[in-house]
């Protein structure tokens, strides 16, 4: 798949996810490297911890090749229905949810291929899932 | 970790049974002249293998090609999970009519190949090859119903197979996109979609392939049996799991169960991963003992077929259905049923009731109210589908459900996009 494509597809499944919870602030920014790349998505929807609980629990899915692969090429593409983040969940490498000071929360995704190197990003042990 | 290990174990303690239940249900010899008799027999729907060799071969069938489809996920280092499970019980329920070793390993060999081809695993597409077994009667055909000398009839249905493989994971993926996910069969509406070529090209041919009628009505303790001895060892499992205390754990596996009747079932739900195992395993045993109790009150036959249909329910037990969103869809294909004036002991009408389940998703998503309308088209379409492909695409519901699906999923979408807020 070319790259641009995973962008756009992981980009839409996430922004189909926050404005499903209907916020009034939504900023989604996006950092390549030539193994890898970071999406951050905040919103200014308050949050309870059991929602927060919920969100890094699709997003933790550990890898699914069988599901990446076949069902993962759903992403962004299909947005009838309710938003499925695991869908995203199946490709991440890593993960972090968090609150910020607006009220929101802060949802990064760490994407990349076999070559991914965590170090180029601001990713830790905690994200990675490990 | 441990819960994976006990989807393991229940997956192999019922092929185990299986295997034993066929080889000791008679003569050892016999039963494995039946099973070879198997891999030779025409496998177009509906070739009921409980009438054609008897219970003790099609049982060692089932059990075989269930193994088949657990050495692929092993040697793909894939773990069991609900979505392996659904495609191991899809393998095994259509070993009782249609599926067998021999036309089995060609699918999975070119599916493999075709990931290949695109420079990823083969493990990528594991999924789409286990499924994607669906086309197997292709190859029996072309090996024993075509009348050319076995020379080349054999290397030509293998080639043929092959070919078929690798044609899979893209339709497959283009198929998705029709139904979005609400089609839990979807390889059914691929592979519908290639026997309806093959058929056609068969017809421009001048030769015709007409669905076959082998349905067993004889009544076999030892098949009515199958479904609640699996639902009990998957209760037994849930307990299993942590035989210290008991109670706790089947209270914790009911409150995932409860969990899970609030998802949509749409593809990919992976109930064992989202949720738990415990609790899939609870959701299999209940939905496995409702259509067996429903099957059993309905006085219809536990043949190959039904069976089949059976096995698939407990499979995507773990991987899409449950009570709540299979049984509006039920209720659609029954009222279809009497309203049109079916006979509901026939193939078609029975097997709708059980593999009519693809849709559950729309009802988990939509409601009940599309849940049974979905149900309720579906037995209208899915009497006609099996002769477009001439019984070639095991799947004849998954591929009338993928139809059904996108009919309803494109008016939902065009209602929701265009309508003014």
């Amino acid at each position: 798949m070319k790259r641009h494509e995973l962008y756009v597809q992981l980009i839409s499944e996430l922004a189909n996810y926050i404005l499903r919870g209907n916020p009034k602030k939504m900023v989604i920014s996006l950092h390549m490297e030539p193994d890898g790349f970071h999406i951050a998505a905040i919103d200014d929807r308050p949050r309870t911890d059991e929602e927060i609980a919920e969100i890094e629990h699709s997003l933790m899915l550990h890898q699914r090749p069988e599901l990446a692969s076949y069902y993962g090429t759903m992403v962004g593409h299909d947005l009838l229905g309710s938003a499925r983040l695991e869908l995203i969940g199946f490709q991440v490498k890593g993960v972090k949810v968090e609150r910020i000071p607006e009220g929101g929360v802060m949802i990064n995704l760490w994407v990349g291929s076999e070559d991914f190197d965590p170090g180029l990003f601001t990713i830790n042990e905690k994200a990675r899932g490990v | 970790m441990q819960g994976t290990r006990t989807l393991e174990v229940f997956v192999l303690t019922v092929m185990l049974g299986l295997f034993l239940a066929g080889m000791l249900s008679g003569d050892a010899v016999q039963t494995l002249h039946g099973f070879f008799r198997l891999q030779v027999t025409p496998a177009r729907l509906v070739s009921d293998f409980t009438a054609v060799a008897g219970v003790g071969p099609t049982l060692l069938n089932v059990a075989a090609v269930g193994c088949l489809g657990y050495l692929f996920l092993i040697l793909n280092k894939l773990q069991v999970s609900g979505a392996g499970l659904a495609a191991l019980f899809t393998m095994m329920g259509f070993a009782f009519f249609g599926k067998t070793l021999f036309n089995c390993i060609p699918i999975m060999l070119g599916v493999s190949v075709s990931a290949l081809v695109v420079k990823k695993k083969p493990q990528d597409y594991a999924l789409i090859a286990m499924f994607g077994t669906a086309m197997g009667p292709l190859i029996t055909f072309i090996a024993f119903e075509l009348g050319m000398r076995r020379i080349f009839a054999l290397p030509g249905s293998f080639a043929v197979g092959i070919l078929t493989g690798i044609v899979m994971p893209p339709l497959a993926i283009a198929m998705l996109r029709l139904h979005q996910g609400y089609n839990l069969y979807n390889i059914g509406l691929s592979a519908g979609f290639v026997g309806l070529f093959t058929a056609s090209l068969s017809h421009a041919a001048g030769a015709d392939i007409l669905p076959l009628a082998m349905w067993s009505t004889a009544v076999e303790p030892l098949l009515v049996a199958v479904v609640p001895v699996i639902a009990l060892l998957a209760i037994v499992c849930i307990v299993a799991e942590s035989p210290r205390r008991v109670g706790q754990g089947l209270a914790e596996a009911f409150r995932d169960f409860r969990k899970i009747l609030t998802m949509s079932g749409r593809l990919p739900s992976d109930f064992a991963d989202y949720v738990s195992p415990k609790g899939a395993l609870l959701n299999a045993a209940v939905l496995g003992i409702l259509f067996w109790l429903g099957m059993v009150l309905l006085g219809a036959p536990f043949n190959g077929p039904v069976l089949g249909g059976m096995f698939t329910i407990v499979g995507f037990s773990f991987f899409g259905k449950h009570p709540k969103n299979v049984l509006p869809v039920v209720c659609g294909v029954l009222v279809a049923i009497f309203l049109f004036g079916k006979d509901i002991y026939a193939p078609t009408p029975l097997l709708a009731i059980l593999f009519g389940t693809a849709l559950a998703p729309l009802a988990g998503e939509f409601g009940p109210a599309i849940g049974f309308l979905a149900g309720f088209l579906h037995l209208v379409i899915v009497d006609r589908t099996s002769v477009w492909h001439g019984g070639m695409d095991l799947y004849n519901n998954g591929f009338a459900a993928g139809l059904t699906a996108t009919l309803i999923v494109s008016i939902i979408e065009w209602y929701r996009s265009t309508r003014n807020e």
